[in-house]
């Protein structure tokens, strides 16, 4: 193998090359002297007494020394030559190029790679860095042998017309606790849970010493059709177990799951050969390309580098309250929606861990704040704050944490509290039982889920068995494989030539997997409410990177164009369920729709989803139309008519992310305030939002808009800068609308569009007054609004005021309101057109 | 190779154990302490004999008295070069780890490395994954005759790359003798 070596950065440079030792074709040895160079240098002699010190330059001479063994095919300097700095020196032909490595030895020769002497340059072991075995990080390739391996694994799979698919363990396929409470339940058939947990599978794990834990037995439970599922996956996957449990622990689950070997093999990675603590990456797999590998966890958030090839599942989550065993060595779980809002409505005893499970009154029962699959969410933030790499201390702490929280499992046994409490409950309030169980819809609030039992048993049970989230699954890898191989088929057949495979013939499954999902919610534009916390961008957070990988365009505000607002079932009325009841052509939804929708991969049918608005919400919907026109009244801003659409697109999203900063606000501080909507939404001057505005956000919105040219990112930025008014007319220019001046156009287009504002205002007016007269509906509202008007009524009228005063406000001011006007008042004038179509 | 290694070692011994059985106590210990340990160049297997226990001094400050045992011992140090026979414990594309006791040694299954037999092929798809031929495979389990090629040791461990091409080495047709 040639291989090229540089001088090295060592020498005194600059260097004459003098002499060669060693010539084309000598065999040489690691050590020894190949060529004599010469340097110089200052040396200061004299007697310093004396005073009589001067500089001499001294000539230099040296030996560059071998840093490898083989023979020379070719010196890349002559002699005479001058370097000033290192440069590529000599190709020598080596006898072994020890790419791949065993725990610092060649694997080919046997020679020791940690071997270091004088004349070293570069590392040995740095010739192969990459682990790419399931079983041991100590043998390691380097990038060409870990291509060619790939190259070949990619063949076989494409002769065999399959793929590879990472599964996952805890709560995607299994689910494991290690309360003793399961083992009881077990054995004894009285129990109302008896018939859930007969068929789960014990173990005992024996991992070292670690005090009350050890020795304990594990409870696995396999998720409902698992046996079935792999077994029909094996056809057309070479299926991978990567886990963040222990060695010893997933294979003792791969023996349950595949006792023998034939659907995973040795194909298992666990967090002992991991190399991350807190990720999981295919790369430690597939080192080269992802092109064929489907993974499925329940949890995205570990994968961040192959968010692309993830099959996202719904946790499984039997032993209720228990979670992810194994998850003390992941992040805090922070997919809200995914956790506990994701009740699918399909899969009602899957639902969402903690939320459902009536607590009794101890806190630490309770363990989880929503989300939260964990036992104790400090240390897990603690976790999860340094997330970087392989650190001892950090997995130290994580070992501990999983100790503590199996300790707690194994003394407190929160299952048996949990029956207890579900037993007693049983007991006290049979009459208000009776009613839960009449009512048929899925999955209202949690609590009428969990007290809710289909069986007979006079005694309600607390795990049940109906999960079917792997049929779902199956579903989406049998037509993610299909699309796969119709690609590559296709790709083949265009090219006529040979057998050979290309590495651009073979699809991206990460495309499939996006392209698939882009169909599910294409054309809706979801808007969330009260499932992102609080001071989370809801564009950045799990479940929103969810609903845009699924084709939704996720906004942040309900507006004409939205066509879902999904609300959590726990906070049903915030500021936007209040504004999008206004207009029709919103369906509001609970969670669970979402849930469903992402679990399926289609649209399901809203219909049994559909959120009972508040009654004050309702009424207005029911007469949204004069809602509109009051709305617009309210709003005490010029309206203007203007068929800018160009400009509308460009603040619009400004727009939304400015309200929604000042939404949530809103949401938090004054739930029950505005019940009638009479509140402007925008606050009083737009100059204010500017500060709030999403610059990002805004700046990719233009671009967008611009199309291909976009100027750089610190001209759009100065742009924006230049904020208020000026800002807003140079936007007009770049959307080359108004002209050529843009203060006059400016100017002159304004006078027309209050214009015609005026005209249509006036209009609207008498329209709602009809309204308000005839429609007995509109006339209770009245009243309720007067009754309410009391007590909200200093609040309302406070923040009233700004827009009555905003007319007075100075010229600049005005201007930008009555922009800002118009533009909000073009999408409604869009919105009122699609309600006369749909009319 | 195994060999009969005469060794020291300095132990120490809590003042709450000083009595007449003092001399097993410390024995027991030792082979507590010595026992299937790696000391960077070989495995100590076994304690033998010949203990020769000096007289116990207190070391001061602590109390602890310290013993230097002298003992003989059974080491195992695996040479470049040696043949030894093996389990085969975990096979991937890139070859195979065999276990010789405590020592993991791995074969490479490079075309270019010469390790393994080129007709002994990689069958990712059988069940288990193996490396086989018409008559011979090796898959987890296999009893392996290896020869050493390369050793690395650091204080506490060993590892050995092997080779099976050459003859009289790769599967063994029966199990090693129990």
């Amino acid at each position: 193998m040639l291989k090229n070596f540089r001088a090295g950065d060592r020498l005194r440079y600059p260097i004459t090359i003098s002499k060669f030792m060693k010539n084309k074709g000598d065999e040489v040895q690691r050590g020894e002297a190949l060529l004599q160079y010469t340097y110089k240098f200052e040396r200061t002699i004299g007697d310093p007494a004396l005073n009589e010190e001067r500089t001499v330059e001294e000539t230099g001479y040296a030996d560059w020394d071998c840093p490898t063994e083989g023979t020379i095919n070719k010196w890349l300097v002559k002699v005479g030559d001058v370097l000033t700095k290192s440069q590529l020196f000599v190709a020598i032909d080596e006898p072994c190029p020890h790419d791949m490595q065993y725990a610092g030895l060649c694997t080919k020769c046997g020679k020791d790679m940690k071997e270091i002497t004088w004349a070293t340059e570069s590392m040995d072991t740095d010739r192969a860095t990459i682990a790419m075995v399931h079983d041991n990080v100590a043998l390691t390739v380097s990038a060409q042998e870990a291509m060619k391996a790939e190259i070949d694994l990619q063949r076989r799979l494409l002769q065999q017309r399959k793929l590879s698919l990472v599964v996952d363990l805890d709560q995607t396929i299994i689910h494991a606790c290690i309360d003793p409470t399961v083992g009881e339940w077990q054995r004894d058939p009285t129990n109302p849970n008896h018939g859930a947990v007969k068929d789960v599978r014990t173990f005992q794990l024996d991992d070292g010493p670690r005090g009350v834990t050890s020795g304990c037995w594990y409870y696995i439970k396999l998720r409902p059709g698992l046996v079935g599922f792999l077994e029909r996956m094996s056809e057309y996957f070479e299926m991978h177990v990567y886990t963040m449990g222990t060695r010893a622990y997933a294979e003792q689950i791969a023996n349950i799951v595949d006792p023998d070997k034939k659907l995973f093999g040795h194909r298992i990675i666990s967090r002992d050969e991991n190399g991350s603590v807190t990720a999981k990456s295919l790369q430690r797999l597939f080192p080269v390309n992802t092109n064929m590998v489907i993974v499925i966890d329940d949890r995205a958030d570990v994968w961040p580098r192959n968010r692309q090839n993830l099959i996202k599942v719904t946790p499984y989550d039997f032993f209720k309250g228990i979670g992810d065993i194994n998850s003390a060595y992941l992040p805090a779980r922070e997919d809200t929606l995914g956790a506990a809002a994701a009740a699918p409505a399909t899969t009602p005893a899957a639902a969402p861990t903690p939320i459902p499970i009536r607590t009794n009154g101890d806190a630490s029962k309770s363990p989880n704040a929503p989300g939260h699959a964990n036992k104790i969410p400090e240390h897990e933030k603690v976790v999860a704050a340094n997330p970087n790499g392989v650190d001892e201390a950090l997995l130290q702490l994580q070992v501990q944490e999983q100790e503590r929280a199996l300790e707690k499992q194994l003394k407190e046994r929160p299952l048996l509290h949990m029956q207890e409490e579900l037993d007693k409950e049983d007991t006290e309030p049979a009459p208000s039982e009776s009613s839960e169980e009449g009512t048929t819809t899925p999955p209202d609030s949690p609590e009428q889920q969990n007290g809710h039992s289909p069986t007979p048993h006079h005694r309600h049970n607390l795990l049940r068995d109906d999960d079917n989230e792997l049929s779902c699954v199956e579903q989406h890898l049998t037509s993610t494989h299909k699309q796969f191989y119709q690609q590559y088929d296709a790709r083949r057949a265009s090219r006529h030539r040979t057998q050979e495979i290309t590495s651009e013939l073979i699809p991206n499954v990460g495309a499939v997997l996006d392209y698939l999902k882009g169909q599910v919610l294409k054309n809706c534009t979801i808007v969330l409410t009260g499932i992102v916390p609080q001071g989370v961008d809801v564009m950045a957070s799990e479940i929103g990177l969810q609903i845009m990988s699924f084709g939704a365009d996720l906004k942040r505000r309900p507006t004409s164009r939205t066509t879902h607002l999904v609300v959590s079932s726990a906070r049903p009325r915030t500021d936007k369920v209040r504004k999008a009841a206004r207009i029709p052509s919103i369906k509001i939804v609970n969670q669970d729709w979402l849930a469903a929708c992402l679990a399926e991969w289609r649209r399901v049918d809203e219909t049994p989803y559909l959120m009972d608005t508040h009654p004050g919400d309702r009424n207005r919907s029911a007469a949204a139309d004069d809602d509109m026109d009051e709305d617009e009244d309210d709003k005490s801003q010029p309206k203007i008519n203007s068929a800018n659409s160009g400009q509308q697109s460009i603040f619009e999203e400004g727009d939304d992310s400015a309200g929604d900063v000042s939404d949530d606000e809103d949401d938090e501080d004054d739930e029950e305030e505005d019940p009638f909507g009479v509140i402007p939404t925008e606050p009083a001057s737009p100059v204010k939002e500017l500060v709030k505005m999403d610059w990002d956000d805004m700046d990719d919105e233009l671009a967008e808009f611009m199309g291909s040219d976009v100027e750089s990112d610190s001209d759009a930025e100065s742009l924006y800068q230049g904020g208020g008014s000026g800002g807003k007319r140079k936007l007009d220019d770049l959307a080359s609308e108004d002209g050529d001046s843009a203060e006059e156009g400016t100017g002159s287009t304004l006078s027309k569009k209050q214009k015609l504002a005026k005209a249509r205002t006036t209009g609207l007016r008498n329209v709602e007054n009809v309204g308000e007269n005839g429609d007995d509906a509109a006339a209770d509202r009245t009243a309720a609004e007067e009754e309410e008007d009391t007590q909200g009524g200093a609040t309302v009228g406070a923040s009233q005021e700004p827009g009555a005063e905003d007319e007075e406000d100075n010229f600049d001011d005005d201007l930008e309101a009555e922009l800002e006007a118009e533009f909000e008042k073009d999408e409604e004038k869009e919105g009122d057109e699609d309600e006369s179509m749909e009319e | 190779m195994f060999f009969l290694y005469n060794l020291e070692r300095r132990l120490t011994l809590h003042p709450s154990y000083f009595g007449k059985n003092m001399t097993e106590l410390v024995t027991t210990k030792l082979m507590k302490d010595v026992e299937g340990t790696c000391t960077g160049s070989y495995y100590i297997i076994s304690v033998m004999d010949s203990f020769t226990i000096s007289e116990g001094r207190i070391l001061p400050g602590s109390g602890l008295a310290e013993f230097t045992v002298g003992y003989r011992a059974v080491v195992w140090r695996p040479f470049k070069g040696e043949t030894i026979d093996t389990v085969v414990v975990s096979v991937n594309q890139h070859g195979f780890f065999a276990e010789a006791g405590p020592l993991r040694i791995f074969v490479s299954a490079h075309i270019a490395s010469q390790l393994i037999p080129g007709e002994i092929k990689w069958d990712p798809n059988g069940t288990p994954p193996s490396f086989h031929d018409d008559e011979t495979t090796i898959q987890v389990g296999t009893h392996v005759r290896v020869k050493i090629i390369g050793t690395r040791a650091e204080v506490g461990d060993l590892w050995a790359i092997g080779s099976i091409k050459e003859d009289y080495l790769g599967p063994l047709s029966e199990g090693l003798p129990a």
